[in-house]
């Protein structure tokens, strides 16, 4: 059989498939969807400032709580109390202080950061959130653990800068429960207020930036997973406490 | 302008020479999903999605190299994973029906006869046949596009011909062979 016949076949098979007027357009809008969702200044520092949270409530959360509240000593406590029946303590420290950059990389879709990460999707329950893009990431940390994170980014009624993530601490194969409510800020400006907020049986802690662009975080931790939200209303974000699956 | 030009002019955010190499290469992605998907829309919908994608990551792209096979691999794989969540991996049986390779007039169409054959061989060797015969990629290309390595696509190039053989039999092999040296 020559090399003909078999390409002569596959154009066989696809002769009469031709595509839709009109796909470059789809293909552009969509492009400029996913440029502007993650272009929009204050949506993105709404969300680098729930990934520094997020994650360093991680890295401090399993197993490493001595030698991090050694370091946490020498930082500003912004707050210290009891969430949940637990103790925490949330700490801020300048950028300099930071020893491990923490890289969240854009992904194409939720799917993706599932397959990079081995955690299922965190999706906000409430209506009038729309999804418009996502990250994954997977840090190492000390002791061979790796924090492991997907954040997904939201509008909520057309006002971008609503962030749902879920972190996990992994070693050796598996997910490990997170431990502790303690949070350390690195970087950027400090936190004005932080404070336990509950919703039913939920006990979440929140943080504010008050300024430009307005934020708070807060994070719950349910099965030992850590769930995060963020965004510019403080409001809305409280409301948004148990309501990710 | 080649393909290196529209790449290095769309890495620095020129959406226009993005859409040159859409317009260059819409067609034949297009054919390819359809080929692996066998569904109309499904093709439709990863041909776009493969497309925004690869404006996306176009800062990745080595202009230095064939854009085709670093396209076709963001392509293939969408395709792959779709069929798989859909559970739309078309067996023989399920092939949506074609015209019969007969004319009528007694006459077999031998494209179609190879066709069906290509069909049964399933994605694993279908799919290097299918960037060799009707991409033309070389085997590194198709070694980059398939993410695998070369040797690897070398045997599954001589197995997949070997089955292609098989399938169609000793007979039905000559008689193609006579064909296409009458016509």
């Amino acid at each position: 059989m020559s090399d003909a016949m078999i390409r002569a076949a596959f154009e066989h098979g696809a002769d009469d498939v031709v595509p839709s007027d009109g796909m470059w357009e789809r293909v552009e809008k969509e492009i400029a969807l996913r440029e502007a969702a993650s272009q929009v200044s204050p949506w993105k520092r709404n969300w680098r400032r729930l990934a520094v949270a997020a994650v360093l409530l991680l890295a401090l959360g399993f197993g490493l709580t001595p030698q991090a509240r050694a370091v946490v000593e020498q930082f500003q406590v912004i707050w210290s109390g009891m969430v949940g029946g637990k103790e925490a303590v949330v700490t801020y420290a300048p950028a300099s202080e930071r020893k491990n950059p923490i890289t969240w990389e854009q992904v194409a879709d939720v799917e993706e950061a599932e397959e990079m990460t081995g955690l299922i999707a965190p999706v906000i329950e409430q209506e009038g959130f729309t999804l418009r893009g996502a990250s994954a990431m997977v840090t190492p940390l000390p002791d061979g653990w790796e924090g492991r994170g997907i954040m997904l980014y939201y509008q909520r009624n057309g006002e971008t800068g609503y962030t749902v993530a879920r972190l996990a601490g992994f070693k050796d194969g598996e997910f490990r429960p997170i431990e502790n409510m303690d949070i350390q800020i690195f970087g950027g400006v400090p936190p004005t207020e932080a404070r336990p907020v509950t919703q039913g049986d939920i006990a979440a802690l929140c943080i504010d930036w008050e300024g430009e662009p307005r934020t708070t975080v807060c994070e719950w931790r349910p099965d030992g997973y850590q769930i995060a939200v963020g965004g510019p209303d403080a409001a809305v974000v409280e409301s948004l406490v148990g309501q990710v699956r | 302008m080649s393909d290196a030009s529209w790449i290095r002019r769309a890495q620095t955010g020129d959406r226009s020479a993005f859409g040159e190499l859409f317009q260059a290469y819409q067609v034949k992605a297009y054919r390819t999903a359809y080929l692996i998907t066998r569904d109309r829309h499904l093709a439709e919908d990863m041909t776009q999605e493969a497309f925004v994608r690869a404006y996306l990551a176009i800062g990745r792209c080595d202009p230095e190299r064939p854009f085709a096979p670093w396209f076709f691999r963001i392509l293939i794989n969408l395709c792959r994973t779709a069929v798989e969540r859909r559970g739309r991996q078309v067996s023989v049986a399920q092939v949506p029906d074609e015209p019969s390779a007969d004319d009528g007039l007694g006459v077999i169409d031998s494209r179609a006869v190879v066709w069906r054959a290509l069909e049964r061989l399933g994605p694993v060797h279908r799919d290097p046949l299918m960037l060799r015969y009707y991409h033309q990629f070389t085997d590194p290309e198709i070694a980059e596009a398939l993410d695998l390595p070369l040797g690897t696509v070398k045997s599954r190039l001589h197995k997949a011909r070997r089955l292609l053989e098989e399938i169609l039999g000793p007979a039905a092999g000559l008689e193609l062979v006579e064909k296409e040296a009458l016509s």
